[in-house]
């Protein structure tokens, strides 16, 4: 069984939470994609944070057990980011692959650090896409981060397919959301009405912000995702959205989770 | 041109409203000595909210007249249109051998704004 977006929100929606030690059962799982690590993983955090740990059935099949064991999963999330000291986060190193995940600390220019690093592994993977506009969007969603979640700790998995020709990013934290951060602005009033999916579809069009300059960055990611035949899925609170050249889409999770996940998933050129 | 700004040279990257202010700040001091030509081309990475930062700064100072943005792609012209459009401004622009032209700001309405 493959963990991916579609599936992700039902999975975590399906651990008995309101137990004293609620089971995560990932035996059958045989691949995970960026999003559901991501989504998993701010789905521990959130729920550490409010004195909830966890038991885990590891992966039975040893490729998806090992990637876990490599990744540090459970270290990486089973505990309060709160008490999480910035040493120990796990940065973008020269020595990253692609298959790493990564902590985002909050802080000045890491929407900038991350792209640059992911731009360089890519130039040097010469994978074939669109590296700066791809570099950039991502540098958009870190700032989103950074700017507007009110949390002190993101993360990020990038994967790269040769089999597919494909690249792979997922970012996600568990913030305040995309609601939440837009009508704190009053200008945005008017979208107090809506529902979280709503409002996270409206958060792509020009000038729709929590500020009162800016606007253009989940725009420019939207019409990059377009751009370059790709996808993008995002959920925040009980909304997702999906935006390709084929769809926009917009609904609800089978699960609340706090904060903002989203991936990005682009096809190499010919 | 003579007075010429470079986008590639800058020791960071081209992407945030933050650098963006930064570039400005450098532009708006280079303008006051005459017309200047912001060369968009070779950046490896290079936002839209860098570009919109930059135009917000040039346009508020009322210099938006005095600058060329000299691109090589259709997508550097898309983002630069979008601008025009959302900050309602006229924006002069060419390609490296051509004449400079004008991209015309249209009516824009950000729906549910």
């Amino acid at each position: 069984m493959h963990l991916t977006f579609e599936n992700v929100d039902q999975f975590c929606a399906d651990v008995q939470c309101e137990e004293d030690d609620p089971i995560i059962d990932l035996s059958r799982i045989t691949f995970f994609r960026p999003f559901s690590l991501v989504y998993l993983g701010m789905f521990l955090r959130y729920h550490n944070s409010n004195g909830k740990s966890f038991s885990v059935l590891p992966p039975i099949a040893t490729k998806a057990r090992k990637y876990l064991s490599q990744q540090q999963f459970w270290e990486r999330f089973n505990f309060d980011p709160k008490t999480m000291v910035p040493a120990d986060l796990t940065q973008f190193s020269n020595t990253t692959s692609l298959n790493d995940i990564i902590d985002i600390e909050h802080r000045s220019y890491i929407g900038e650090d991350i792209a640059k690093q992911v731009f360089e592994i890519l130039r040097r993977k010469q994978v074939k896409i669109n590296i700066g506009l791809f570099s950039v969007m991502i540098s958009e969603l870190i700032d989103n981060f950074e700017y507007h979640s009110q949390s002190n700790l993101a993360v990020c998995a990038m994967q790269y397919y040769p089999n597919l020709n494909r690249v792979v990013f997922a970012v996600g934290d568990c913030g305040i959301g995309i609601k939440e951060s837009l009508i704190s602005n009053p200008n945005n009033e008017h979208l107090k009405e809506l529902s979280e999916h709503e409002i996270a579809l409206k958060s792509f069009e020009p000038l729709v912000t929590r500020m009162h300059e800016g606007g253009m960055g989940l725009t420019e990611v939207r019409e990059g995702i377009i751009e370059m035949g790709g996808r993008l899925t995002c959920s925040t609170g009980i909304g997702y959205v999906i935006i390709s050249q084929k769809e926009e889409a917009s609904g609800n999770m089978a699960h609340y989770l706090p904060g903002v996940q989203m991936e990005l998933s682009v096809p190499e050129v010919a | 041109m003579d007075n010429e700004y470079r986008l590639r040279d800058l020791p960071f990257p081209c992407i945030s409203r933050i650098r963006g202010k930064s570039a400005a700040l450098q532009v708006l001091e280079r303008v006051k000595q005459s017309p200047l030509h912001i060369d968009m081309r070779d950046v490896d990475m290079l936002s839209m909210s860098f570009m919109d930062e930059l135009v917000f700064h040039l346009a508020a100072s009322a210099n938006m007249r005095n600058v060329v943005f000299i691109i090589d792609d259709q997508v550097l012209l898309n983002k630069l249109a979008h601008i025009a459009d959302i900050r309602q401004i006229n924006i002069n622009y060419k390609f490296a051998d051509e004449q400079i032209k004008r991209l015309e700001h249209k009516h824009f309405t950000p729906s549910g704004v």
